[in-house]
């Protein structure tokens, strides 16, 4: 089997054995993103703090592994799990199913809110 | 004209499944920028607080791609806790979130004791990486 490798700078491409000494290896699996989109829907609050969902369709024949981020609208980029630092606005949640990508949301800000989901597919199935 | 390196028994030639593909030229794949980590000391007090830090500057100018762990002064190099964290052990909480602007990332820090006791004079390690790829948001 013919290997594909490329060593990082002063490292002997022939000789290392160190993943992390690489800068591409055909040994190891690399990360594919097959597809990445952004989603911005407007939100209606619920002073309840309840979670409710929204979904964008990933047009994908199977459930994919799914990596999201979460724009507030105070400019700063936040991860799931993450609450918006000036106001009550939650990104509570990611979950993915044969068709959609779901994205939770905690939105107690008394007015609607409208952040940018960005999100990144990959080529491995969960 | 393409790279493409496929996993063993698949035909690089005709593979068209990418879980069928160690590597294609066809599809992205992050690149790394900067990693590092850092001790983040949590100030002395004993009412609710929130605590912030610039704790990077990128500099990148657009918002990056990035992953941060933390871990605590009791097992700094043992126990790595992918953010953001929340922790609730009565009579303590604490949340921890992490964010990106296009020239830093920000660490923010809320802790909380009910019986006012001391949470602050500690410090949280936070472990980034920090990728090329622009969100574009």
């Amino acid at each position: 089997m013919i290997q594909v490798s490329i060593s990082k700078a002063g490292v002997n491409v022939l000789t290392v054995v160190d993943p992390n000494d690489f800068i591409f290896s055909s040994l190891y699996n690399t990360f594919k993103i097959i597809a990445s989109g952004t989603y911005s829907p407007t939100l209606g609050t619920d002073p309840g703090y309840n979670e409710y969902y929204t979904s964008v369709a990933h047009g994908q024949s199977f459930t994919p592994f799914v990596i999201a981020f979460c724009k507030f609208t105070n400019s700063r980029v936040g991860i799931v799990g993450e609450k918006a630092s000036n106001v009550e606005f939650w990104f509570t949640n990611l979950r993915v199913n044969g068709s959609s990508i779901e994205f939770g949301y905690l939105n107690a800000t008394g007015g609607n809110y409208t952040p940018v989901f960005k999100y990144y597919i990959c080529e491995v199935p969960l | 004209m393409k790279l493409v390196i496929s996993k063993p028994t698949k035909n690089a030639l005709t593979e068209t499944n990418p879980d069928n593909l160690i590597y294609s030229s066809d599809y992205d794949t992050l690149k790394y920028y900067v990693a590092g980590s850092a001790a983040v000391s949590i100030p002395t007090e004993a009412s609710p607080q929130t605590y912030e830090t610039t704790f990077v500057t990128h500099n990148l100018g657009y918002y990056p791609f990035f992953v941060c762990f933390i871990s605590f002064d009791d097992a700094p190099t043992l126990q790595y806790y992918m953010m953001p964290f929340d922790f609730a052990d009565f009579p303590m909480s604490s949340q921890n979130y992490v964010y990106v602007t296009t020239t830093t990332l920000i660490f923010r820090s809320w802790n909380y004791d009910v019986f006012g006791g001391d949470v602050g004079g500690q410090n949280i390690h936070l472990h980034y990486k920090i990728f090329r790829n622009d969100l574009g948001v």
